[in-house]
């Protein structure tokens, strides 16, 4: 993977002007990323509104399998290095679970 | 652009109908049943209404599936909306595959724009089994 990503970026340039683009491999990905998310949000509101049963039911059908093709774009990039995630703060984190407030009873 | 959604959908049409059965290691996308059984019906499409022309008040009613379908204005508005989108999004992502040289982002690509392919299909169900105005041969090169 490491190998792979250094690769990448070193043959960047060359690799658009070959392909006729104006995009790298990177953003192609990242930009499949922006779609998939903004694609998320139309079914949700779509879902939000709608009032036929069996349309609302294929709709919700789908933007599950939306949300899975985000999934797989967000993970090839993780994998590349090309979306890097970093571990929630701990300290933040157990101050945080200190705060909690109780809730009022049921 | 307003002939664009035409061409598309006929490419759309004739991608599904041809292209689809070659696409080996793709799953059948659920809907396929349903795909198929609007494309039975599209032989009447022209008794069918022209949702457009709805107040917007009363319910539109529409043919597909072999059954009626009501839809809301809202979910038809909707429903344009999507059925664009999905379609944008099934060139995009074939452009993607033919841009990428890594064989894995390539085949991710593939398959999933074979899911928006399908998602479009559902949805163009929605609104009564044909997917509008055929004009084949006309604007196929907008999709490669």
């Amino acid at each position: 993977m490491e190998q792979r990503g250094m690769e990448r970026s070193g043959t960047e340039q060359k690799g658009t002007e070959q392909r006729g683009t104006n995009l790298s491999e990177r953003s192609v990905v990242h930009d499949c990323l922006a779609s998939q998310k903004m694609i998320n949000a139309t079914y949700n509101s779509f879902i939000e509104e709608s009032a036929t049963a069996d349309l609302r039911r294929d709709l919700q059908v789908i933007q599950k399998q939306e949300q899975d093709s985000l999934y797989r774009v967000f993970q090839a990039m993780n994998q590349r290095g090309w979306y890097k995630t970093q571990p929630a703060d701990q300290q933040q984190v157990s101050q945080a679970r200190d705060e909690l407030k109780p809730m009022p009873p049921s | 652009m307003p002939g664009r959604g035409r061409s598309f959908n006929a490419a759309m049409r004739r991608r599904a109908t041809v292209a689809r059965p070659v696409a080996g290691g793709v799953p059948p996308p659920y809907c396929a049943k349903r795909a198929q059984a609007g494309r039975l019906t599209r032989a009447g499409r022209g008794d069918r209404r022209t949702p457009g022309n709805d107040a917007g008040v009363a319910p539109i009613t529409q043919r597909g599936g072999g059954h009626v379908k009501n839809l809301t204005q809202r979910e038809f508005l909707y429903l344009k909306d999507t059925l664009d989108t999905e379609a944008l999004l099934v060139e995009k992502y074939a452009a993607a595959a033919n841009s990428v040289n890594d064989p894995e982002l390539k085949r991710l690509s593939r398959e999933i724009e074979q899911t928006h392919r399908s998602h479009y299909q559902t949805l163009s169900n929605f609104l009564g089994g044909g997917t509008g105005g055929a004009e084949p041969g006309r604007g196929t090169g907008t999709m490669h």
